[in-house]
């Protein structure tokens, strides 16, 4: 969890700053200027790290210290900024001396502060180097990373371990996450997060700028108290780009030439380099991390992706952006894929003549490696009468992908209109079904898909034995046309009886993927859907929505196997730093990341990833995972929130539309009617359930019936320890695994398995763990009736109010006289109600004399 | 303090800001910034209070204000330090090109007076400059203004950078850019100590503010969005726009500083207005193009065929006047021998031919071709128009041209009399004219014809002989638009359909196809896929290809959507897009506001408009306009009677639209019943029937409504039986309406008047509620009684104060004002009247007063609307 702490004096150096994430580093500081075996710290770091907050910070703590802060005009001028500490104007013999004694004019060793401390002339450098080393004084110095000179200030005091050395870094992410929701007051969606972190390599002060470079240009969009990203192109205004150039102002001419060319080209060959002079420049940057170097390709220099590099890109002028490409493009080698796009896109920035293929080409890779609005500003430039049907439909994937659905529609409804091949229709149609099936696109009607494929039937395949042939896109259309005549969610069924040819590729493999993964998931064979998961991840270097539904499916899969580590590598690894990309991954990953909460027992992380999740998969029109994400939000609220949220949900989840690709729908069911049965206390929704419980044992969906089992325990006190055990043998995972053991544990009465799995499930399930601890005391006190309302366990303030509604007061009477909300006294009577399972208020009396009862039995 | 010696140029009297405050440090006029007298500060209202609040406060030292020249620096530094505590020792201090070059040249007045020489090296000067202020401030800490900051020495600013860093001033300065020599200033922003302030102009509702606040709302034909972007939002170059002053900005001021060869090429690319970056390059040095952008003076366009233009259009213009006419030969002379002609395209090619035209040289007919369809399709009609004239060629293709641009500025006579020898030729001679030139001509055709009548057109056998897709798109949207015009939506909609599904026509006529196709859907309503037609053409315009044309025929398109469906808030923007009137923009929001029940705006605005038929309209909304003048004078009481219905008085019968004319009907029909329902019933009953005919259910389920709540049987039996073909939230609401009209229960009513509040219908919900109060009453009936007056009050209370009840609070008394306050803070009236000094019965007098203003019934109530219209 994030570290916080505020500023201690009032007159910080910001109003009301929170430092985050800084608080070893601040003690470090404190203590170098009490520790009796340094003379003080040199701090190092980028411009924004928060060298000078720090700093400030230490020094408003004391009373007697000294603030000093270089300047390139005052660097060359022999004590130049010691100008406001005494009189330069009096006599220069004394000048030396005037300046030991003030700063040593005190009996304990004063504290010197020196801000940019790189920029310091050098006899001040050396006077206070001489004074710190023996003592005199004590020094806290910050310097730049990477100064003019090369040579660090006070790096003989460093090494001779008179001054510590602290180095500031990148905030660690958990610190830049609170950072971020702290100043924006509200959750953020990971996109908001991903952005932020790129933009700003989680440098404070740049994040500072950036998010009010985003509240100025409304980059963030709240929606329901969760800010998520418009996903719309970067276009940064002057100052945000100011904030780079001023960065890159810290290195060399040389190097900053080299570091254009690298960055403009996406990677140039050293041999290039050379020829350009830049060969020592570049391994400057190398050094310094600007530029990477692949240890596969070790001749060859890559640019490195931030804020920085998309500011050389935009910002470069014209001429010199030109005679750059020029000049690599007679260089004649031969870029990596990234490259190739980086340059087609250069060559239109500039100006140059770049042709019309190879900005397809370019667009396409583009689009492959999930850069998305590079591809659309690459693709934007060629009609869409110029494309090819194939060009077509990866053009269409893009548009959906960028969240502009009817546009992408529309082009998609132009390939299927001239489509070659019949593989080409199919998978346009799984599009279809993931985006339009419920809206109804007036561009591409179900009815466009037929027309295609019986005249691909009748004039002949243009790519014959590639894949599906038109006959078996007919057969596949009958039965999508029949899902979607009868109002039902899109299953594996579609592919009852259908056997695909082999190599098929594209959505189409996709969604045959996804399906059967899903059903397997809901069969409890989790290993084997991480199998098919992974042989296709494989087949799908493609990064569009779809193989992120891939990717989000996979996570899901470990986290149901348990292994939580592998889940966040999933969860953590980021192929491209677009903004539209990453606004769609968003939701998928903040659903994945809620689920990780969830397992490790985090309530109210977990309710803040859903919440966002729910937002960005909203907002980008990602209902797939829509169903799922509703049902564990509704789930997790009507454990700890408020019912009105729960409603609120309840009925979002009631706007999907039928016909749609859900993932875990039969899951989000359950949940949703567990969450609503636990709500109300109805036995109708119990009923529900038990019926999903046959239909699912009647189906083999033996995950499903587990998790119901496992609810029918937790929140509806049934005890069947051998349906239990019988169910939890049908598949792997984690929680066929807890109702096993909880079977065999009830079955024997065993107290010791019932506390230990109390014991490991205690922080991610505390309802469980409550329930085994209850459960195994009784079996020790020899009771073997059905568990009752024994440990009901109220609170102070539920007792209080429990005592008022017996005494006949209304929630609005007892607001008043406890001094409280309505509605915070409605959330206590709820919690109440559930706690002595009433649902109305003249129950509550009852119950409340039972429990005592029971207490004093 | 003693009112500082402001010099002849500002007198005292003239100092509304309160300069008075200056301390005297200046001594000299040079040193007084030029305040603008007495001009209001548009905009920047949270940057002004980010300026104060970085000033007085304890957080920062002061601010780094970033904007171009004229972008409105020194008038936020200026209202900045009015809003100041009065006894700050402020010291103001003024960068020039002559004080940049001194060592310490903004101090020199200050230094002089202590006689002190400004010869001081860095440090030392330090230590006096630090020593001076000490003194000056008297304890107080001291408040430094420099403006103009890039024209100040590194060395002064290196001193005041350290006199903020040591926090002996507070410091506040303006600058273009934060490039050296602010750079010193700016690592201040960086390490968290001052606050930076960036102004990149004001938007178009500050411009606005501003343009009405000088009076020329009507006289200017440009519109606000047109003029904030070719001000870039900079005020001052605005107000130049405006009043044609010639204050110089600080762009010229920098041209007037560049060398010989440099004047040059800006010289040329203003006379041009863009030229293509290779030509450009033929002409000078890339590293002279790449120096002239890096300061801001020409701007390079990114993207394939890169063009560089004048970055300020307005600037362009200067420039352009200021060049002879011999020196102009001269240039054009040289750009002819040195540019490859054949690389110019679109508006290179067109400046270039202007350019050429106006100095009597004239380009291949080819070439004046080109331009003039470039500058055509961007709606530059009256300058294709003059070059096409000008070049004194003529020609089948040219004349159409030229009939576009006729067509395009309102000159439809000229237009027509352009295209009529064109169409008898092709007549006569079908088989010499290319396809895509008759396609062309047929359009034009089209768009010249009262689309009322069809028989008339003379090219219809041309569609036959198209075998183009892209020429039958072209054609057929445009047949399509003649036909919706004209009332036969059946047929428009099969046409704009035909051409939206063919991919292999061109976007630009898909586009128009769609919008088309929207329109004709909410008409007949299917709502919902009419408006997703609609949402798919707005975004077609993110495709590349579309043009004037599309803009023209497709936006209105969208707002006539809109209007019908009830989507006032997409409704209120659809016209943004179309730049050519803003008199349009305004008569559009006055008619929603009158169909949103805020008659007395509405009739505001309309009064302000001339209501004749304008030639830039491009469909007659005048006629509707004034219809809807008169409704709007009945429903405020400004006139009783209704003194004649408007007939077809037509300007030009190639505008007439058939909606508008149903609109128009409709308003007046809607006046007259307000006074004498007995004519008007039957009548707003046919206009129904008449859309109804037409096969526009939604239209004549409107005008059924209206005649239904008069009472008009059979409107009311025609709209029970439309209303379920209308689909959408208002179709939801007419079924309701039909319901109860068409049954005496008094649910269904209460029911009705709900739909229409959630739908926004404040005027029908305020209506229907009112009747089923008066029926709950009669019947006794407690509970609906209840409901009706509720639903009564929230439609009155939106129609009498707007939705977040501005106008009420405007209108609140200071006695209102406190005991609304206390009663949102809960308080009795007891406790009220004795905060006041009043007796609680006095309280409860004022209150019951207020409870019928708002129409609420009790305090609970009147505390949770004012609540909610707080929250708002």
């Amino acid at each position: 969890m994030a570290e916080e702490l505020t500023t201690s004096s009032g007159e910080s150096i910001q109003d009301g700053t929170t430092i985050f994430g800084r608080k070893g580093e601040l003690e470090l500081i404190r203590q170098s200027l009490r520790c009796s075996e340094c003379s003080g710290i040199l701090i190092e770091g980028e411009i924004g790290v928060g060298k000078t907050l720090l700093a400030r910070t230490a020094f408003e703590d004391g009373n007697d210290g000294i603030w000093i802060r270089g300047d390139r005009v005052h660097q060359n001028t022999e004590f130049g900024v010691f100008g406001l500490l005494i009189d330069l104007d009096g006599d220069p013999s004394t000048l030396l001396g005037r300046i030991v004694s003030r700063l040593t004019s005190t009996r304990t060793s004063q504290a010197v502060f020196v801000d940019d401390a790189h920029l310091l002339d050098s006899r001040s450098q050396e006077v206070l180097t001489d004074l710190a080393s023996v003592g005199s004084i004590r020094l806290i110095a910050m310097s730049r990373s990477n100064p003019e000179s090369g040579v660090m200030p006070f790096s003989t005091l460093v090494e001779d371990r008179v001054l510590q050395h602290l180095v500031l870094g990148p905030l660690p992410r958990e610190d830049y996450r609170s950072m971020i929701e702290h100043r924006l007051g509200h959750i953020v969606s990971q996109a908001v997060v991903d952005i932020v972190d790129f933009h700003s390599k989680r440098n404070p002060g740049k994040l500072i700028e950036l998010l009010e470079y985003t509240a100025r240009r409304s980059r963030f969009l709240l929606r329901r108290g969760v800010w998520i990203l418009d996903g719309h192109d970067t276009d940064y205004d002057a100052r945000a780009r100011d904030y780079a150039r001023i960065g890159l102002a810290d290195h060399s001419p040389q190097e900053t030439e080299a570091l254009e060319l690298v960055v403009l080209a996406g990677e140039v060959e050293l041999a290039t380099l050379l020829e350009a002079g830049l060969g020592e420049a570049a391994d400057a940057l190398v050094a310094a991390g600007e530029l990477k170097i692949d240890a596969q390709r070790p001749h060859i220099y890559e640019a490195v992706e931030n804020h920085t590099s998309d500011t050389i890109r935009y910002t470069t002028p014209t001429g010199r952006s030109r005679e750059w490409f020029d000049f690599i493009d007679s260089s004649g080698d031969a870029p990596a894929e990234w490259s190739q796009v980086v340059r087609a896109e250069w060559g239109l920035i500039c100006g140059a003549e770049v042709g019309e293929s190879r900005t397809i080409d370019a667009a396409l890779i583009a689009a492959r490696l999930g850069d998305w609005h590079r591809a659309m500003r690459l693709i934007a430039e060629i009609p869409t009468e110029k494309l090819s049907p194939h060009e077509l439909l990866s053009v269409a994937l893009l548009y959906c992908g960028c969240n502009k659905i009817p546009l992408g529609l529309d082009i998609l409804a132009h390939a299927v209109r001239t489509a070659c091949c019949a593989p080409l229709v199919v998978d346009a149609l799984v599009v279809w079904m993931n985006r339009s099936s419920a809206s109804m696109s007036p561009a591409l009607r179900l009815a466009d898909f037929r027309t295609a494929l019986n005249r691909l039937h009748e004039e002949g395949d243009g790519h014959p034995g590639r894949g599906v042939d038109a006959a078996f896109g007919l057969e596949f259309l009958d039965r999508v046309a029949a899902v979607v005549a009868e109002e039902r969610p899109i299953t594996v069924d579609v592919f009852d009886g259908l056997t695909p040819e082999s190599g098929a590729t594209g959505s189409f493999h996709l969604l045959d993927t996804m399906l059967h993964a899903t059903d397997m998931l809901d069969s409890g064979c989790a290993l084997e859907a991480l199998a098919l998961l992974e042989s296709a991840q494989a087949d799908f270097s493609n990064e569009s929505t779809g193989s992120l539904h891939l990717t989000m499916l996979q996570g899901r899969t470990l986290l149901q196997l348990g292994r939580i580590a592998e889940a966040r590598e999933l969860m953590t690894t980021l192929s491209t730093h677009d903004i539209a990309y990453l606004s769609a991954r968003s939701g998928p990953i903040d659903l994945l990341w809620a689920q990780t909460h969830l397992l490790e027992g985090n309530l109210p992380g977990a309710m803040k990833a859903l919440r966002a999740a729910i937002e960005s998969l909203t907002y980008w029109n990602l209902g797939t995972q829509l169903a799922i994400a509703l049902g564990e939000a509704e789930y997790a609220v009507s454990r700890v929130g408020t019912a009105a949220d729960a409603d609120e949900l309840h009925a979002r989840f009631d706007e999907l539309p039928v016909t749609a690709l859900y993932h875990e729908y039969r899951r989000a069911l359950v949940l949703r009617t567990t969450a609503r049965a636990i709500r109300t206390g109805e036995t109708r929704y119990e009923r529900e359930l038990r019926r999903m419980l046959d239909e699912a044992e009647a189906d083999g969906a033996a995950a499903i019936v587990v998790l119901i089992r496992l609810h029918l325990f937790l929140h509806f006190d049934e005890i069947a320890p051998e349906a239990m055990c019988e169910a939890a043998a049908h598949g792997t995972g984690r929680e066929f695994v807890i109702v096993g053991r909880l079977g065999a544990a009830l079955r024997d009465h065993d107290r010791a398995a019932l506390t230990s799995l109390a014991e490991e499930y205690g922080a991610s399930m505390p309802d469980l763990a409550g329930k085994c601890i209850a459960l195994a005391a009784r079996f020790g006190a020899g009771q073997s009736n059905g568990p009752g309302r024994q440990n009901i366990g109220l609170t102070a303030r539920e007792k209080q109010i429990s005592a008022l509604i017996v005494a006949g007061r209304s929630n609005a009477e007892i607001a008043l006289e406890l001094g409280v909300r309505v509605r915070t006294v409605e959330g206590h009577t709820y919690r109440l109600f559930r706690k002595l399972g009433v649902e109305r208020r003249d129950q509550v009396a009852e119950a409340m004399r039972d429990a005592e009862g029971r207490l004093r039995a | 303090m003693n009112p500082a010696p402001l010099g002849s140029a500002f007198p005292a009297a003239e100092d509304p800001q309160g300069y008075g405050k200056l301390s005297d440090v200046s001594g000299r006029t040079t040193h007084i910034p030029p305040v603008a007298p007495s001009r209001r500060l548009f905009g920047y209202e949270s940057e002004l209070s980010t300026v104060v609040g970085a000033i007085s406060g304890q957080g920062h030292l002061g601010a780094l204000i970033i904007g171009a020249a004229g972008i409105g620096k020194t008038a936020l530094v200026n209202a900045a330090l009015s809003r100041l505590d009065p006894d700050l020792a402020v010291t103001r201090l003024r960068g020039s090109e002559n004080a940049r070059v001194r060592n310490l040249g903004i101090f020199e007045i200050l230094l002089s007076r202590e006689g002190i020489d400004t010869d001081l090296p860095p440090g030392r000067a330090l230590s006096v400059i630090g020593d001076l202020f000490e003194r000056r401030a008297e304890g107080v800490r001291s408040l430094v203004v420099v403006d103009n900051a890039d024209l100040v020495d590194d060395h002064s600013l290196a001193v005041l950078a350290q006199l903020t860093d040591a926090r002996r001033i507070k410091l506040v300065i303006a600058a273009e850019s934060a490039r050296p020599p602010v750079d010193l200033i700016a690592g201040l922003w960086l390490s968290g100590s001052i606050v930076r302030i960036d102004l990149d102009g004001i938007d178009e509702a500050d411009a606005a503010a501003m343009i009405n606040s000088i009076g020329l709302s009507e006289t200017e034909t440009r519109s606000v969005s047109e003029l904030t972007a070719l001000a870039h939002g900079n005020p001052r170059l605005l107000e130049r726009l405006l009043f044609g002053r010639s204050r110089t900005s600080g762009v010229e001021t920098a041209i007037a500083r560049v060398d010989q060869s440099s004047r040059e090429v800006i010289e040329t690319v203003a006379l041009i207005e863009a030229v293509p970056y290779d030509v450009l390059v033929g002409f000078t040095s890339p590293q002279t193009i790449d120096c002239l952008a890096e300061d801001g003076l020409l701007s390079i366009s990114k993207g394939r065929g890169g063009t560089v233009s004048m970055h300020e259009p307005v600037t362009a213009e200067n420039v352009r006047a200021m060049v002879p006419p011999s020196r102009s030969l001269e240039l054009l002379t040289r750009f002819d021998a040195g540019a490859d002609l054949s690389a110019l395209h679109g508006r290179t090619l067109f400046g270039y031919a202007a350019w050429s035209i106006s100095l009597g040289r004239v380009p291949t007919p080819k070439q004046v071709l080109d331009a003039a369809g470039w500058a055509n399709a961007r709606g530059r009609y009256r300058e294709a128009a003059e070059i096409i004239r000008t070049s004194g060629y003529r020609g089948p293709e040219l004349d159409l041209e030229h009939a576009r641009s006729e067509w395009g500025a309102g000159r439809l006579r000229q237009a027509r009399e352009i295209v009529d020898p064109l169409v008898s030729e092709a007549c006569l001679n079908p088989d010499t004219s290319v396809q895509e030139y008759l396609s062309r001509l047929a359009s034009m055709e089209l768009r010249l014809m009262d689309p009322r009548k069809p028989e008339d057109l003379r090219l219809d056998w041309v569609r036959d002989t198209l075998s183009l897709p892209i020429d039958v798109g072209r054609l057929d949207a445009t047949r399509a638009r003649f036909d919706l015009k004209g009332g036969r939506i059946a047929a428009a909609c099969a046409l704009a359909e035909s051409v939206y599904l063919n991919h292999a026509s061109s976007v630009r006529h898909r586009l128009r196809a769609c919008a088309f196709l929207g329109v004709a859907e909410v008409m007949s309503g299917r709502i919902e896929l009419g408006l997703s037609y609609i949402a798919q053409a707005g975004l077609m315009f993110g495709l590349p290809g579309p043009e004037s044309f599309e803009r023209e025929d497709a936006i209105p398109q969208f707002f006539v959507a809109n209007f019908i469906a009830g989507n006032w808030a997409q409704a209120r923007t659809a016209m943004d897009e179309l730049t050519s009137s803003r008199r349009l923009t305004r008569l559009t929001n006055a008619l929603i506001d009158l169909r949103t029940g805020n008659a007395a705006k509405a009739h505001c605005i309309l009064g302000e408009l001339n209501l004749g038929a304008d030639p830039c309209d491009i469909v007659d909304i005048a006629g509707m306009a004034r219809s809807a003048l008169s409704l709007s004078a009945v429903l405020t009481d400004q006139r009783t009677e209704v003194v004649s219905i408007a007939v077809d008085e037509e300007a030009e019968a190639s505008r007439h639209s058939w909606w508008a004319s149903f609109e128009a009907r409709l308003f007046d029909l809607q006046a007259l019943a307000q006074t004498s329902p007995e004519p008007a019933t039957p009548q707003l009953y046919e206009l129904g029937a008449w859309a109804e005919e037409h096969g526009a259910h939604t239209l004549a389920c409107l005008a059924w409504l209206e005649a239904g709540r008069l009472g008009h049987e059979q409107a009311i039996g025609g709209l029970s039986a439309s209303a379920g073909r209308v689909d959408g939230s208002l179709g939801r609401l007419l079924r309701a309406v039909a319901h109860a009209f068409s049954t005496d229960d008094l649910q269904a009513l209460i029911t009705a008047a709900r739909e229409a509040l959630i739908f926004g219908a404040v005027v029908l919900c305020a209506q229907l509620s009112g009747e089923a109060r008066k029926r709950a009453v009669a019947s006794g009936n407690a509970a609906a009684t209840k409901e009706a007056r509720i639903l009564l009050g929230r439609s009155r209370r939106v129609l009498d104060f707007d939705a977040d009840g501005k106008r009420f609070h405007a209108n609140l008394g200071e006695l209102e004002h406190s005991i609304i306050t206390g009663i949102v803070e809960g308080r009795t009236s007891a406790e009220i009247g004795e905060e006041l000094h009043l007796s609680a019965r006095t309280v409860e007098w004022h209150l019951g007063r207020l409870y019928r203003r708002v129409h609420v019934a009790n305090r609970q109530e009147l505390r949770e609307v004012v609540t909610e219209w707080l929250k708002s």
